[in-house]
């Protein structure tokens, strides 16, 4: 009660600051004047009553500031005083002010747009309830066959075994993403598909904005077609109307001829966006629905048993570990894939199937390929930038210290006339935090468009990228984001500011004050601060140049891969024509015959038939025998397969090197024929054996019999699944021999002319054949670019940064070395008048700095040596210690030291000793 | 956050103790209490005025004095400081307090 209204007290004295003191002045007033004015009367003269009258009360100063501080209010006051000093002392430097907050904006704001990005895709949490629960069932180990390994990596039919038998979670549900294409006609366009199992959304703890979400019950076998509609889409597409639910929305297959009707149900919440990271889904559809948008007699992707497009989630039990229920899984798991193992596969790969086992991993932040390839960079890039702003901080603690030498007498003033060394301090240390405070605002602004920037660069590469930043109004800001903003600019602040205002007002700091701020001789301790910031900026700097060379070399590495084909003028067509209502085995016949119109076109060079996009992943990989190749116990003959036209080498421009290509005769009656790579031959066949006329064998699979192969042509090897690996064996196949048939094909065309225009022409051509469409087109050459942007964004950023820590480092050089050599005019001056010559100057001068320059650089080197390890799998083509980066780094980084410093040092060789002696 | 409150010499604790005593009969303005303490002490006690003001604000926050603006007889504004519940109940612990603490240095100075 007591404390209340003490505290009470204080607070009305913060809002009545200037009335309280007014009073408390006019009681000071009257109390001296009444005992004047008795003194007076007791017979003293009336300038001696005053006097005395004062000199009783004592220090009226400090006795009004002991009374303020009762309410502790004087640090208040005292702040507001030096905060507002301090924006005097900018006012009246601006030069200094706008370096300082630009060079801090900088640091700041490259920070903080980091964080942003590593905020949204790695640390933020999904907003569900008890987000640390959520567990990713996954196969254990290097999964190797049907499944890449990361996220969607379950058949159903395993997914229905877990949904039945699992006892390690309270709740299990099954997710996957796909897209449909949404609407009809021209107005058609894809939309983001989440299939979810009827637990997805109540295990989570989703709730439901408008209606309402899938529930177990919707999750049964020819179950309604029912949609929830994600927040932002309901927004874009409906206007975010209450009528959206209720109504009913055609959804169809890509690759399937009719659209089904699915009615919407409800919304999600806003809050929440999907499972993965930064690309929200715009339809929830359960599983049991995707039925309805294939044909009867179709393929049935919930009863096949090696179609692998689930993941699972699991939210762990009260009270059990994360590793608890890995274990268990994995002890359980065996009769599920005995149960759900695929039917089709040769016995080599059913033994491999049966060894799988089950394990989970914990998933609180969600799951996806943004986190994967990114996170790393992210971590790195932060390193980066956080090394960036030690750079500026330590440059503003140079020039505050170079400010505050010309302010010594200044502070020994104020400190003789009483000021406490820590009100001195804490007036230098509110100055820095105003600048530091100017600083993170700027570098706020900075942030959101460089932040932007950066996802921008990362869309290139995936599609649909949303990130939610954290500093959108609208959104809601991230109490992370401005927690990582205020710590930033505090740290700064106090890692420059404190630190020479400490320096600063040290006693024998202050003795300048007397002797004149320029000392006769070179007092070494007095730059030791200056000299040790000066050698750690040299170190970092080389981190950093460093860095930005190893990325940039790495990335140029990857531009000038020669993958084994001409790159350049490359295109691709993707149609379909499952309108057409073609027969099976009509199929690939009709696609060799988009092929030849395709061909007609003018401005087509050449083109052929595909199963696959060079360096794009997506291939297929068959278990194969070739007879007199024993593989090495515990690995299984595989081999990449594509099935190609005949042409397909010559659009691409891959040499034949031995035998023939595919030919028109080469159909499916014919006997089954293959062209195989270099890299193929040497894998599987001894030195001088000729692979022509050699037969494979590639063992059974799902939709794929065994079958047997001749060998009747070698290419020379091109890179084939992804760029960076140069070595895989690849095995083509005539397209017109491929056993499945889908009305679809991927057409290689090759012409000079820009892909623009050569897609309104062969599109204009396909579209006049009826049931044909042409879904996507595209430059490989610009398509490879494109999936280089994670390490196009590390060499961009790295370089920008290695550059902005040059620039930042060589002004640092060069204010302290000019300083330096200012502070010792007088002794230089007295040496020349003594005789030494401006070389001898100059080269005193630069052995100073050269000395700080090797120890920084050595700290550098032994920095960036220790850390290069840690981006060895970042980098292409050089090794993490590449010798020529290092040399090269520290070469520019001595040539720009020495500029810096050779400057000063020149104008110093240059004075006229008369002036500088008769200075004092 | 130092607080220095009282005269050196004083025993802590004593200026508060004389305010408070010197205002269980009267309301007092700042002057009227100093000069009231002097005469008390019969000029023994010579506080340094400087050092009322904040003793009174301090007190004035605690709850044990209540200050009234008012107006002296040459129209100056001034405050008028009377004792508050609290204030009495504290003078009550207080002054038993001093009283233990002033036997306790007598029994120790006693000339022996």
């Amino acid at each position: 009660m007591r404390l209340w209204s003490e505290l009470a007290g204080r607070a009305r004295y913060l809002f009545q600051r200037r009335r309280f003191n007014q009073e408390l002045d006019d009681e000071i007033q009257f109390h001296i004047e009444t005992r004047a004015a008795e003194l007076e009367q007791s017979g003293l003269k009336r300038v001696e009553a005053r006097f005395q009258a004062r000199r009783e009360f004592g220090k009226i100063g400090q006795s009004k500031e002991t009374t303020r501080r009762m309410f502790g209010a004087a640090t208040l006051d005292g702040i507001l005083q030096d905060l507002s000093y301090g924006a005097r002392q900018l006012k009246r430097s601006p030069g200094f002010a706008i370096t300082a907050i630009l060079s801090l904006a900088l640091g700041i704001g490259a920070n903080t747009a980091i964080f942003q990005l590593l905020n949204a895709v790695r640390l933020r949490s999904l907003p569900v309830r008890d987000p640390q629960q959520l567990m990713e069932v996954k196969i254990a180990g290097d999964a190797r066959f049907g499944t890449h390994n990361s996220w969607d990596s379950l058949t159903y039919p395993l997914w229905e075994q877990i949904r039945d038998h699992q006892e390690s979670f309270s709740g299990v549900f099954a997710w996957s993403f796909g897209d449909l294409s949404f609407g009809e006609g021209d107005s058609a366009r894809t939309v983001r598909i989440a299939w979810v199992s009827g637990a997805a959304f109540p295990t989570l703890g989703v709730r439901a904005e408008k209606g309402r979400l899938i529930q177990a019950g919707d999750d049964r076998k020819n179950c309604p077609a029912i949609a929830v509609l994600g927040y932002g889409f309901w927004q874009r597409q409906y206007g975010g109307e209450d009528s959206a639910v209720g109504s009913s929305l055609a959804l169809a297959d890509p690759y399937q001829p009719t659209a089904a009707s699915f009615s919407v149900v409800g919304v999600t919440e806003p809050a929440f966006a999907g499972l993965e990271v930064g690309r929200p889904f715009d339809l929830a559809l359960p599983f049991c629905a995707k039925q309805r948008l294939f044909r009867a007699d179709g393929e049935d992707s919930l009863t096949n048993r090696s179609l692998f497009w689930v993941g699972v989630i699991g939210r762990l039990k009260n009270g059990v570990t994360a590793n608890q229920a890995a274990r268990q899984l994995e002890a359980s798991s065996a009769p599920w894939f005995e149960a759900a193992a695929p039917n089709d596969y040769d016995a080599t790969p059913m033994g491999v199937w049966r060894r799988y086992r089950l394990t989970a991993e914990p998933r609180p932040r969600g799951i996806g390929q943004l986190r994967e390839n990114y996170e790393t960079p992210l971590w790195l890039l932060l390193g980066i930038t956080a090394l960036v702003l030690t750079i500026a901080c330590v440059n503003l603690a140079n020039l505050l210290l170079a400010r505050s030498n010309a302010r010594v007498r200044e502070y020994s003033v104020r400190m003789a006339l009483g000021a406490s060394r820590a009100r001195v301090v804490s007036q230098l240390f509110w100055e820095s935090l105003l600048i530091a405070l100017c600083g993170a605002v700027a570098g706020t602004g900075l942030a959101a468009v460089l932040s932007r920037a950066v996802v921008r660069v990362v869309s290139m590469q995936m599609e649909g990228v949303q990130l939610d930043l954290g500093l959108d109004w609208r959104a809601g800001l991230d109490w992370r984001v401005i927690a990582f903003i205020a710590g930033v600019a505090i740290a700064a602040s106090v890692s420059f500011g404190l630190s020479t205002a400490l320096y600063a007002t040290r006693a024998n700091a202050m003795r300048g004050a007397n002797g004149g701020a320029r000392n006769t001789t070179l007092d070494r301790r007095r730059f030791a601060f200056q000299r040790i910031l000066i050698a750690g900026q040299m170190a970092i700097s080389l981190v950093l140049v460093i860095a930005s060379l190893l990325f940039v070399r790495s990335f140029h590495n990857l531009l000038s891969i020669d993958p084994g084909f001409r790159q350049q003028g490359l295109n691709f067509f993707f149609v379909d024509f499952v309108r057409a209502g073609l027969p099976k085995d009509g199929m690939r016949p009709f696609a060799n015959s988009l092929l030849d119109q395709v061909r007609a076109v003018p401005g087509v060079e050449s083109a052929a038939l595909s199963t696959f996009l060079p360096l794009a992943g997506g291939n297929w990989m068959l278990l194969i025998h070739v007879p007199g190749h024993e593989e090495a116990p515990g690995e299984d003959a595989a081999c990449q397969f594509a099935w190609v036209s005949p042409g397909y080498f010559a659009t691409l421009g891959i040499p034949l090197t031995a035998g023939r290509d595919f030919q028109e005769s080469d159909s499916a009656g014919a006997p089954r024929a293959l062209i195989v790579n270099q890299d193929f031959v040497q894998k599987y066949f001894k030195k001088y054996e000729n692979p022509i006329g050699r037969t494979v064998r590639s063992l059974r699979e799902p939709n794929y019999p065994d079958t047997l192969y001749e060998i009747v042509g070698v290419v020379k090897s091109a890179r084939h699944s992804n760029l960076r690996d140069a070595h895989e064996p690849v095995a083509y196949a005539p397209d017109l021999q491929h056993p499945n048939i889908y009305p679809t094909g991927t057409i290689a065309v090759r012409s000079t002319m820009p892909l623009a225009s050569l897609s309104k022409s062969i599109g204009g051509t396909l579209r006049k054949i009826p049931g044909v469409r042409v879904n996507a087109t595209l430059n490989l050459r610009e398509r490879v670019l494109t999936g280089l942007s994670r390490e196009r964004l590390l060499a961009w950023l790295s370089g920008f940064f290695g550059v902005l820590a040059l620039v930042l480092a060589t002004i640092g050089l060069y204010g302290v070395v000019s300083y330096m050599v200012s502070a010792r005019r007088k002794e230089i001056g007295i040496r020349i008048a003594l005789g030494a010559t401006q070389s001898a100057v100059v080269s005193m001068i630069l052995r100073h700095t050269a000395f700080l320059l090797l120890g920084g650089l050595l700290a550098g080197a032994a920095l960036s040596f220790a850390l290069s390890k840690s981006i060895a799998n970042l980098l292409y083509g050089l090794a993490p210690d590449d010798p020529l980066s290092f040399g090269a780094a520290a070469f520019v980084l001595v040539a720009i030291g020495l500029a810096a410093s050779g400057i000063p040092a020149r104008k110093s060789a240059q004075l006229d000793p008369n002036v500088t002696l008769r200075e004092e | 956050m130092g607080r220095r409150d009282g005269n050196a010499d004083l025993l802590p604790g004593t200026l508060h103790l004389m305010i408070l005593r010197t205002l269980q009969r009267e309301h007092l303005h700042g002057y009227a209490i100093a000069k009231r303490i002097r005469e008390l002490s019969g000029g023994e006690f010579e506080i340094e005025d400087g050092s009322l003001y904040p003793a009174l604000t301090r007190m004035v926050l605690k709850g044990w004095l209540k200050a009234k603006p008012a107006l002296s007889e040459n129209q100056r504004k001034i405050k008028i400081y009377e004792l508050t519940p609290a204030g009495r109940r504290r003078l009550e612990q207080e002054s038993g307090a001093f009283k233990k603490m002033i036997r306790a240095i007598q029994l120790v100075m006693k000339p022996s």
